[in-house]
């Protein structure tokens, strides 16, 4: 919080000097080549020069400092996912869109479980798990890292801040900076979300965004239909949370100032129906994504699980299932929800999930930690039992081996 | 930009100073009662407020490390009350029928609603809590400026109430710093009526 609280502070004082500023209408720059282009002639054209620097009396060297700051911070931080094969991965592929601005963008994979993905005007972007856990292909996966550096080419966060400040809207804008603060004892994520907040781009800028998002899958042979897929899988999971009425605000940040969800899949649909060659583009690239992911899932899973979203889990848990990758895990954490949802029933499905799971072979050594306890609560004791023997038989080294010895003791 | 709104905005920053701020008393150490039931006796002095379940202590301040005593949860508590209504909604509550294993995914899940990341459980053992049947599990997350904490819960069950005692820290420095106060403080607990000690 002392972070957001910095923040704020400094936007506050960048404010005052910011004065007068003129909307951008500058030179443009090819994202292929970084030489200036006819904005008119290139639909992916820059408005920043690839290694620019802006003069250090500038609004736009003072809102990269900011961000250079809370970059200083964060990237230190336990919330960093320091897999190297991770961070090649996605590295390689912010280099393979961002071409000759690849030196300008440093990209972050962060552990949490939300879908978003943020993008700051230093060039500093985050990929969150919780998208890596819904991105089911490359082709997703690179259609959200597009759009970010969409926002970063045509410099939105400063066009943003610009308006902000000519508009006398500056307070609203800044406020924005304190909205992560303060939320009980903790705080919600602290100075990632104040700093993700900043971002919050205008729809426009969001749909200019998405058409980046969208050229880059094409330029780069990918399947441009995957980007509106994001979007429909991503719906379905609301619709899941709204009939529950589990509905919460909108935690991510990624979505909450943006068009709706159902207009931005419609849109992408269309601009992928609108590409001539697009019977070619049939490039996903599932394969290479779930080698780098799949190893790392079940720790994504288990954040998600931490989250208790249970409608929506139950959803993206049915989706992962019927894609058949790994699915032993699977059945594992939907009877993971069902133990922990405990509605009427649940201890029935639970069981049975567990049951699916071992039967796919191979499912994690907790899940018989979880037979013994769904077995304890039907009473089953002799099999509760057996289930926590073969606990400590799978996981001899686990953190609580002590205390599934003592409960043992109290079932004999 | 106007005059009126650079005041406001050098008021905004005044208030993010001053929101920290909370009133603390200071406990000597003596025995002192939580609540109505556990007292516990700590070694050093340190300095307390009270929400409505619990007292919070810290000695260099709760950003570094803190002391959650419980002064015994009931059925339908939460061990975290959230300022924000709908987070609050979603706070686990304590059954009075949960199992060890359930108490720590009780608390593992209070942890994360409030925010934190990065949870992973450590060691969890029986152990004695004031005289009865009791547990102890240790953690650790990222709090919400990514920095790792580490953390313990210990308590024990006693009539239909959770008794808890939960210290988390800043794992650079300040959390092992008053650790081995905090553990021979747990050791001092009773559970007993205010009246019967007297
Ligand atoms: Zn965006």
């Amino acid at each position: 919080m002392i972070a957001v609280r910095q923040i704020g502070c400094a936007i506050a004082v960048l404010g005052m000097l910011g004065g007068c500023v003129t909307t951008q209408s500058g030179p443009t720059y090819s994202v292929s080549t970084g030489k200036p282009t006819a904005a008119a002639d290139d639909k992916l054209a820059a408005t920043l020069k690839p290694g620019a620097k802006p003069a250090l009396n500038t609004d736009d060297a003072g809102l990269r400092m900011m961000y250079d700051k809370a970059e200083g911070k964060f990237k230190t931080s336990g919330n960093v996912v320091r897999d190297p094969e991770i961070n090649r991965y996605v590295s390689g592929l912010v280099c393979k869109v961002a071409g000759p601005y690849c030196a300008d963008i440093r990209v972050y994979v962060i552990r949490a479980p939300y879908f978003n993905a943020t993008m700051g005007p230093n060039g500093a972007m985050q990929v969150w798990t919780g998208l890596l856990l819904r991105t089911r292909n490359e082709a997703q996966l690179m259609a959200v890292l597009g759009h970010e550096i969409g926002h970063y080419l045509r410099q939105h966060s400063l066009e943003r801040m610009r308006t902000a400040v000519n508009t006398s809207n500056a307070l609203a804008f800044f406020q924005l900076a304190t909205a992560g603060a303060g939320v009980g004892i903790v705080g919600a994520m602290g100075s990632l979300v104040a700093l993700a907040q900043l971002t919050a781009y205008s729809r426009d800028q969001e749909r200019e965004a998405d058409r980046f998002g969208h050229l880059f899958l094409v330029k780069h042979g990918y399947d441009p239909r995957e980007a509106a897929r994001i979007w429909g899988q991503l719906i379905e999971e609301q619709d899941a949370e709204k009939e529950e009425g589990e509905e919460e605000e909108t935690r991510s940040v990624f979505l909450a100032s943006h068009p709706l969800p159902d207009e931005r899949r419609d849109t992408l649909w269309e601009l992928a129906d609108e590409v001539e060659v697009r019977e070619k583009l049939t490039k996903i690239n599932e394969e290479v994504y779930n080698a780098v992911f799949l190893p790392h899932r079940r720790m994504f899973l288990r954040d998600e699980l931490n989250l208790r979203r249970f409608a929506r889990f139950e959803t993206l848990l049915e989706m992962l299932i019927e894609d058949g990758k790994q699915v032993a895990e699977l059945h594992y954490f939907r009877g993971e929800l069902y133990r922990l949802r405990n509605d009427v029933g649940d201890v029935e499905r639970a069981e049975k999930e567990y049951e699916l799971a071992v039967e796919a072979g191979d499912p994690p050594g907790e899940i018989h930690r979880s037979m013994g306890q769904i077995h304890q609560k039907l009473g089953k004791m002799d099999a509760a039992k057996g289930a926590f023997q073969r606990y400590l038989k799978a996981k001899p080294n686990a953190e609580d081996v002590d205390i599934i010895r003592h409960i043992i003791g109290k079932l004999s | 930009m106007t005059a009126q709104i650079l005041a406001r905005l050098a008021f905004l920053c005044v208030c993010f100073l001053a929101a920290g701020c909370q009133t603390y008393s200071l406990v000597q150490p003596a025995r002192v009662t939580v609540g109505d039931k556990l007292s516990i006796e700590p070694d050093i002095a340190w300095n307390k407020r009270s929400i409505e379940n619990a007292e919070i202590w810290t000695v260099d301040g709760e950003a570094l490390q803190a002391l959650h005593l419980y002064k015994g949860l009931e059925d339908g508590d939460t061990l975290f009350v959230l300022t924000n209504s709908e987070k609050q909604e979603k706070m686990p509550q304590y059954s009075k029928t949960m199992s060890l294993l359930e108490l720590r995914e009780f608390i593992e899940a209070s942890i994360v609603q409030s925010g934190f990341t990065n949870l992973k459980s450590l060691k969890f053992k029986p152990t004695k809590f004031a005289d009865k049947d009791g547990f102890r599990f240790e953690f650790t997350f990222s709090n919400t400026n990514g920095l790792r904490e580490l953390g313990f819960a210990a308590g024990a069950q006693s009539g239909d109430r959770l008794y808890l005692v939960l210290y988390r820290g800043a794992k650079l420095h300040y959390y092992g710093k008053y650790l081995k106060n905090v553990e021979d403080m747990i050791r001092s607990v009773q559970l007993a009526w205010a009246s019967a000690i007297l």
